[in-house]
């Protein structure tokens, strides 16, 4: 089954080529990496995928539907749901305001979603603060939330902006554990990771993106010893031939 | 003392009544960013609504009240889809500027259809009745205007703050792309949010019947007084418009009271000493 399939999309900002003929498949429940240099053009495939990004050329279909150029908030309601490198969390709304919203929105009743969120804040290690405001949560914390509201979406695809960046290496290691479960629910998790090192070993397929192309797609083993990809992350000198 | 106790008072009563207009322009600040330059004439719309309903059918303003509610908010939300949603994705300034189109095409218009006449109800089912509590008088048109505005203010401010609809207002405010990414719309959220501005309007309309007459022009007066509130209260603060009402309209008041024609000089000099010390407004954050 492939559950979503870009097929050369291409985005340009103005004269910048971010995005060049993007091609890919992914297949059911499990972890694929998207990784590649800053710069690289994850972050604008992401935005293309949620639906924040309108691409220039290409197509890019969710399950049997083309959905390029779709809204966010339709990408939301099916299936798709994301999370932020810089967290967005509302100033206003507390953990569990901001996971109930996300539920709500999904279509749950409001009992529903309020049961819905508070199993959720559990699930992520959150019950304690769920009644704070999440503004005022650290950073690891508020990427917990994030999971958490994209969960509540009831997601089939999630996709991870950068989850581990700026996480002291205790805080990365839960993250990864629980990130690692999610295909247990039956969700494909799309994460981005500068560090290739963190996503390796819970990633079954990795892409890498590489000035907007997509350079190389294989099992991480496969990948890391890839020429273009060593090139692209340490330059050609360091790749022996 | 006497005085000042009057002054006070009936500064208060005023206020509450002006805080009508300044939350349902903060309401549409807080989520849009956006000045409705038209809210004070579309105020002036729906007391001319409530005045026809008097003078036609013998309907008291107090029973009006929900009929103008109603119309409040279609008039909030054709605003916004007539006017607003077309430019959307264009510089707010745009956005701006066709509200003050609207006001200037509400107030010639009405000029034009209904002249410039002052229209007034001079008896409504309660002009009889007074309060009296030492030497403060407070008539009863006066008293259930200020009461009405704060049921209905503090409807609003239940509304946004601890419903679901206003947790996806408040999203949506603050975050829309973020609120997206969840499934809000933010066509529905700005639509709700122009309807409950609506709301304000229409009451305000039917309340300030009670107390004001109409003309054409009688709402750039609304809206200068409501701008100021929403300033002086902290842009998008629904309560820090209702306390910078109540602030300003005791400060014309005495100003009125003990210097004659310069209450609202002081309401205004009070209102920038204010914004020195505070330049966020009163419930700002930045």
């Amino acid at each position: 089954m492939v559950m979503l399939r870009a097929q050369g999309v291409s985005v340009r900002f103005g004269g910048v080529q971010a995005l060049r003929d993007v091609t890919f498949e992914l297949g059911g429940p499990g972890i694929y990496a998207l990784i590649g240099p800053n710069g690289a053009g994850k972050t604008t495939l992401f935005g293309v995928i949620s639906g924040g990004v309108r691409a220039t050329s290409g197509q890019l279909w969710f399950g049997d539907r083309q959905v390029l150029g779709w809204k966010p908030w339709e990408a939301a309601r099916s299936g798709v749901a994301r999370t932020f490198q810089i967290t967005r969390a509302w100033r206003s709304l507390t953990v569990m305001e901001h996971v109930e919203l996300a539920a709500v929105a999904s279509g749950e009743s409001r009992g529903a979603a309020r049961a819905r969120a508070a199993e959720l804040c559990g699930s992520v290690g959150l019950s304690d603060v769920q009644h704070r405001l999440a503004r005022e949560l650290p950073l690891g914390q508020q990427r917990r939330m994030e999971i958490a509201r994209a969960l509540a979406l009831g997601p089939s695809l999630l996709l991870l902006d950068e989850a581990l960046a700026g996480l002291t290496a205790t805080e990365a290691g839960e993250l990864v554990q629980l990130i690692s479960a999610l295909p247990s629910r039956d969700i494909c998790v799309l994460i981005t990771e500068h560090v290739m090192e963190l996503v390796m070993p819970i990633a079954h397929t990795v892409l890498v993106l590489d000035h907007g192309v997509l350079i190389a797609v294989g099992p991480p083993a496969e990948v890391a010893r890839d020429p273009t990809v060593l090139a692209a992350y340490l330059g050609d000198a360091h790749v022996t031939p | 003392m006497g005085l000042f106790e009057s002054g006070v008072v009936s500064g208060l009563l005023v206020g509450c009544e002006y805080a009508l207009v300044g939350v349902g322009l903060t309401l549409i600040f807080g989520t849009m960013e956006l000045v409705n330059f038209a809210q004070g004439d579309l105020v002036m719309v729906a007391m001319y609504l409530v005045f026809f309903l008097w003078s036609g059918a013998h309907f008291d303003p107090l029973l009006s009240l929900p009929i103008a509610a109603v119309a409040g908010i279609a008039i909030g939300i054709l605003t916004y889809e007539g006017l607003i949603r077309p430019l959307t994705g264009k510089p707010v300034i745009a956005q701006m500027v066709v509200t003050l189109g609207a006001s200037a095409a509400l107030e010639g218009g009405a000029q034009l259809w209904l002249g410039p006449n002052t229209e007034g109800i001079p008896n409504t089912v309660v002009s009889g009745f007074r309060l009296t509590a030492g030497a403060v008088t407070v008539t009863a048109p006066e008293a259930i205007a200020a009461f009405g505005a704060v049921v209905c203010i503090a409807l609003v401010s239940y509304l946004v703050h601890h419903t679901r609809m206003g947790a996806s207002l408040q999203a949506v405010a603050q975050d829309p792309y973020a609120a997206q990414l969840v499934g809000i719309r933010p066509r529905r959220v700005f639509m709700l949010a122009w309807g409950i501005s609506g709301i304000t309007i229409g009451v305000a309309g039917a309340l300030f019947m009670q107390t004001y007459a109409v003309d054409p022009t009688v709402g750039i007066t609304f809206a200068i007084f409501g701008f100021v509130v929403v300033i002086l209260g902290g842009f998008g603060s629904i309560w820090g418009a209702f306390f910078a009402s109540l602030i300003m309209g005791v400060a014309e008041s005495l100003g009125t009271t003990y210097l004659s024609e310069y209450g609202l000089a002081v309401a205004f000099a009070v209102f920038l000493v204010i914004l020195v010390v505070r330049p966020m407004g009163l419930r700002g954050t930045s």
